[in-house]
């Protein structure tokens, strides 16, 4: 069953902390069972989960049971997803926001592939604009680049300067 | 020329051993004269000569002889004269044949050697001023070839400048808000190369 990731999850360090609270809750989930078999009274409340932890739960749990074997087997996915999934890597010139970050793995997830992976880095000499690397392609749209290739232009523009 | 002078010489010379010869003899005639058959005959007794006459012929005998070598002697020394002056206007003709001749080959000679510089130098000047229209044609192309040079350099320093300046001015607070909407229209514009560029790594 295809795994969809939320727009939360981008990179590959973020399906691994995925995979880990998913385990966490697995692992609290099981204690609990446990605890609720033997009648203990105290009991540990449910780990705290992110925004993306708590949808890819709540799409799973729609379509799977809510067991600690069907958890385990969610992170078991979500792990093989990490490894097999594509994956982009795309250089801002500065820190990019949650918002910025959801928008281009958006994109990404809606023109490329579904379960692609976006990491974000950040070259302050970009000035602006991106640099988006696939594979071995690289696609350079920073503003420095574009200030380098057209360097010519600025001696033709000073040159027709009266 | 030579050749006649060598005969001339030989002809003096056996005219002196000539007139030496007739000289020698009449000298010797004179002082041993030879006796000839009559005397030699004794001569008959009924006949003496008076000393007198005999010292008469003999002073005349001398007279003759001396006569005849101041005549040899003075023809010898006209000869020797004649030779000389012949001699010495011969060699004078001679040394002024030769020097005129040397001295006309000594000035055609001088005159193809001016000739020869006057051409070295002709050709010389040619080559010089070719030589300096070639020189200063190819200094103006040079001159023009590296103000070209120098001007692409200053416009690849100017260049190079406003870019190392915008990149360190601009390099700080970039507002990525502002530009998400140039982001995602890029990844619009390049979608194609980009779904292609995944495949192709995949």
């Amino acid at each position: 069953m295809a795994l969809e990731l939320p727009s939360e999850v981008n990179s590959r360090q973020d399906i691994q902390a995925l995979a880990l609270e998913v385990r966490n809750y697995a692992s609290w989930l099981a204690h609990n069972d446990i605890k609720k078999r033997l009648k203990v009274r105290k009991r540990s409340p449910a780990p705290e989960l992110s925004p993306g932890a708590s949808e890819t739960l709540h799409d799973w749990l729609m379509r799977n049971p809510l067991s600690s074997s069907s958890l385990d087997k969610l992170a078991g996915a979500l792990e093989n997803l990490k490894d097999s999934a594509p994956s982009a890597t795309i250089t801002l010139a500065a820190p990019a926001g949650p918002k910025l970050k959801q928008d281009l793995t958006n994109w990404c997830r809606k023109n490329i592939d579904d379960n692609i992976l976006v990491n974000f880095e950040f070259n302050s000499t970009l000035l602006g604009g991106m640099v988006l690397r696939c594979g071995s392609h690289v696609f350079d749209w920073s503003f420095r680049r574009q200030l380098l290739d057209n360097r010519r232009k600025f001696a033709e523009v000073l040159a027709n300067v009266r | 020329m030579n050749l006649f002078l060598e005969i001339f010489l030989i002809v003096d010379a056996l005219i002196i051993g000539a007139v030496a010869t007739l000289a020698w003899r009449h000298g010797l005639a004179h002082f041993k004269p030879e006796r000839h058959d009559a005397e030699q005959r004794p001569r008959p007794q009924n006949g003496h000569l008076d000393p007198e006459i005999v010292k008469q012929m003999q002073e005349k005998a001398l007279t003759n002889f001396q006569a005849v070598i101041e005549r040899s002697s003075t023809q010898l020394q006209t000869d020797l004269k004649a030779s000389e002056t012949r001699l010495t206007a011969q060699l004078e003709k001679l040394s002024q044949d030769i020097i005129g001749k040397e001295m006309a080959r000594y000035h055609e000679e001088l005159d193809r050697i001016r000739q020869r510089a006057e051409n070295a130098g002709k050709s010389a000047e040619t080559e010089l001023s070719e030589h300096q229209v070639a020189l200063k044609a190819k200094m103006e192309q040079e001159v023009a070839e590296e103000k070209q040079h120098r001007l692409e350099q200053l416009d690849s320093k100017i260049s190079d400048a406003v870019m190392s300046f915008l990149l360190e001015t601009l390099g700080h607070d970039a507002d990525l808000g502002a530009q998400s909407k140039y982001l995602l229209a890029q990844l619009d514009e390049h979608k194609a190369e980009i779904i292609d560029g995944v495949k192709d790594g995949a």
